[in-house]
């Protein structure tokens, strides 16, 4: 082992009540990274994501981050080093959208001016004003409140970003626009993230790698390029078929007037 | 009635301050033991129920009896302390009072905690440890400001209810303005009545009114209305506990009293002639009757006046009914061998229970003994007070004369002598010092059969005290100075509705006052 993968799973398994979650998963996820999981409903795939940060816990198998294995570490200190954009909002509802931002710095014991000056840089980061800063998350459209869940996952500067169905309550428009700046700030952040989502055109347009997950297992793993092209399982390749069925019925339409 | 008003502010900055001190330490540790209670009940959900359900049972028990209940308590809990530690624990006033009312202070609370900390969206909870806090600063830093305000509502239900309930702690002797109420009604002093529910209603408003400006102040981040509430708050809970704490030396002497008239008059005289002299005295007023003795042997009042027949019956159990002379001797003599209490000597009037009616239903019935009564009963209904149908005294005269009433009903003593006139009782249990007997012309049923044993009122005087000197030079002069008409005079000039005075101006009206 050379150089280790930035998110290791292990033949990760985890049982709800006697039923398997998630079954016997093995991805290595390396370094820069943008990995989309996609899946129905009960695929696993939030389970598979929150065992990166110990939200939840493998019954069997483990979870190595950079080499060294989660169950190992603190918890809390695993957390604080982890970026998490919570599927719908999860923002603190009695905080100002600073106080949001600030939250894991804090608990870090950064020096006020340094927080102060994070989360003014973090506001431009994610295209919000900065007179934000002193708004409740109830003053804001669901857009605006997810731009904040990135930008606090994002105040500690970690290097990986877990996110959860982070843009699923949105519109079409605020959701592409959202989507877009996200995968900018990966690049341009050098982050290793990993996103978990129900829609696979999204999940095309936004990640290097579409890992597909049903009843706990992987069924498919590979770009979207290759997996657009076809897959040996018939519910793959009927998934992956979707975005271009759509964008062809789509084009029907518009040649049709 | 203007001398009413005046005599009630008159004792305002006393039962304020010892009504607003005992609120205030009782929501304080429903507070204190309510919230860490909500959490651990809010994780744990095999806790949660037993203890919701508990603190919902503790307040279906009413406040009067929930507060009595820790006399015992206390009692039997200071005899082990006693025991093990040898020191005692109060059984009488503050600890009682406060320990009951922070019983009931805990419900609105622990419920509303429990409420407003499982009622966060689980989304949230789950940031608050995505983001990396443990748990007790998820706690501190999330769940508690987002449950406050259904907390806060607990706390302002919990103020409100603990205000109300600390009006019932007169009869385990603790002083709050429940004395006004508790004297009121027995001396039929509405002025009395109503000051002392409007004192209690306007503290609770007031009180109501801070915590919530605190709340407000607090959920919208206004610092200057949550700190003036809590400033507020503050000031006057430190203005109530300022003076008792400057006067913390002990009173010299504490003079209890029962519930009745004829007892605050009794009280007033005992105090008067004691401060006479010079000495610092305390009241304990109001207290039950089951109470005052064992608080007397506790050595937790010095001095009360009660009835050699009561005491005969119900202290020492005895069934016999021996001459009044005899009785007086032999409960001389049992009270200083087994309890080491002086019975100092009897007032010169009896305040025996007796069957009374009113004078046209006895003759026209042609009653006038318990014999005779004795065929009467079944179509008559009997209206005791409030103890007195569980009393021994009752069980004698019923055996005796073999009574069977077609309805039995229990008074405040001030209502009973009404249901008389009122004809919602034909025959009632009076007391024959009461001066309504011959103000409402009853006619007092002669007891034959001896069923009755003899009440004189006597001084009783604390094991501790006994051997106190000026404590009995000062009541001695007492003994035998009230014959039983200066009594009835006296207890009518309370009792009554026109012309009304208070106990005190009827104790001056006994002509044994305080000469020095």
């Amino acid at each position: 082992m050379a150089d280790p993968s930035a998110i290791d799973f292990d033949t990760v398994s985890k049982a709800y009540a006697g039923r398997a979650a998630v079954d016997g998963v093995s991805l290595a996820i390396p370094a820069g990274q943008f990995v989309a999981v996609v899946g129905a409903s009960g695929s696993g795939k939030t389970t598979l994501l929150k065992m990166v940060n110990r939200l939840a816990e493998p019954s069997q198998g483990g979870v190595r981050i950079e080499g060294q294995d989660v169950a190992a570490q603190d918890a809390v200190q695993l957390r604080r080093r982890i970026g998490y954009v919570f599927q719908g909002v999860g923002l603190f509802p009695h905080m100002t959208v600073a106080e949001n931002i600030a939250i894991t710095p804090r608990l870090l014991g950064w020096v006020k001016a340094d927080i102060a000056a994070r989360v003014d840089e973090l506001l431009d980061l994610v295209a919000l004003p900065r007179t934000y800063a002193e708004r409740f998350p109830d003053q804001l459209s669901g857009g605006e409140r997810q731009r904040v869940g990135v930008a606090r996952a994002l105040a500690a500067r970690p290097s990986i970003l877990l996110m959860d169905e982070p843009f699923g309550a949105l519109d079409p428009i605020t959701r592409e626009a959202l989507g877009q700046a996200t995968r900018a700030l990966h690049d341009q952040l050098g982050l290793t993230t990993l996103m978990v989502t129900h829609d696979v055109q999204e999940a095309v347009l936004l990640a290097d790698r579409i890992v597909v997950m049903a009843n706990g297992k992987v069924l498919a793993d590979d770009t979207p390029r290759a997996l657009l092209a076809g897959h040996s399982d018939p519910d793959v390749a009927a998934l992956m078929a979707t975005p271009a069925r759509q964008a062809r019925a789509i084009a029907a339409l518009m040649e049709a007037r | 009635m203007e001398g009413q008003v005046a005599a009630a502010w008159a004792l305002l900055p006393d039962y304020l301050a010892q009504h607003v001190l005992l609120s205030a330490a009782a929501l304080a540790l429903g507070v204190a033991i309510s919230l860490p209670l909500s959490v651990l009940a809010a994780r744990n959900t095999v806790v949660r129920w037993p203890l919701v359900t508990l603190a919902g049972m503790v307040q279906t028990i009413p406040g009067l009896a929930l507060l009595a209940l820790f006399y015992p308590l206390l009692l039997a809990l200071s005899a082990v302390t006693e025991g093990a530690f040898g020191f005692k624990l109060q059984a009488l006033g503050f600890l009682p009072a406060l320990l009951a009312l922070t019983l009931y202070a805990m419900l609105p609370i622990l419920r509303n905690g429990v409420a407003g900390l499982t009622g966060i969206d689980p989304a949230v909870r789950e940031a608050a440890d995505g983001v990396g806090m443990t748990p007790a600063q998820r706690l501190l830093r999330v769940e508690a400001p987002l449950a406050a305000p259904v907390v806060m509502a607990g706390v302002r239900t919990a103020a409100v209810w603990t205000i109300g309930a600390a009006t019932l702690s007169t009869p385990v002797g603790q002083t709050s303005l429940g004395n006004y109420i508790f004297s009121g009604l027995q001396t039929e002093n509405w002025v009395f009545v109503l000051f002392g529910c409007a004192a209690a209603g306007g503290l609770a408003l007031i009180v109501d009114q801070l915590l919530g400006l605190i709340e407000w102040g607090a959920g919208r981040r206004r610092l200057l209305p949550a700190a003036a509430g809590l400033a507020l708050l503050g000031l006057g809970t430190a203005a109530a506990a300022v003076p008792p704490l400057l006067a913390a030396t002990a009173p010299a002497y504490v003079v209890g009293a029962k519930n009745f008239s004829e007892q605050y008059i009794l009280a007033e005289l005992i105090s008067g002639r004691l401060t006479a002299q010079g000495a610092d005295v305390a009241r304990r007023d109001g207290l039950g009757s089951a109470i005052v003795f064992r608080a007397l042997e506790a050595g937790e009042i010095d001095v009360y006046v009660d009835y050699s027949g009561t005491l005969w019956t119900n202290v020492i159990g005895r069934k016999d009914n021996p001459p009044r002379a005899q009785l007086l001797a032999e409960l001389t003599r049992w009270m200083k061998d087994e309890k080491g209490v002086v019975v100092l000597g009897s007032l010169g009037f009896e305040n025996a229970y007796a069957l009374a009616m009113e004078r046209k239903l006895a003759n026209s019935l042609g009653v006038a003994s318990l014999d005779d009564l004795t065929a009467r009963a079944p179509r008559l209904t009997l209206g005791g007070d409030l103890e007195f149908l569980s009393r021994p005294e009752w069980a004698a005269i019923e055996g005796a004369y073999g009574l069977r009433f077609a309805r039995e009903k229990s008074f405040n003593p001030t209502f009973m002598y009404r249901a008389l006139s009122s004809g919602d009782a034909d025959v009632i249990s009076a007391f024959s010092s009461d001066g309504r007997i011959a103000a409402q012309d009853l006619v007092v049923l002669a007891d034959p059969r001896g069923a009755v044993p003899s009440y004189d009122a006597v001084i009783l005087i604390s094991p501790r005290r006994a051997k106190d000197r000026r404590l009995i030079e000062a009541l001695t002069p007492l003994i035998g100075a009230i014959p039983v008409e200066r009594m009835r005079e006296a207890n009518y000039a309370v009792d009554r509705d026109e012309g009304k005075v208070s106990p005190a101006e009827a104790a001056r009206m006994l002509g044994v006052g305080s000469k020095p």
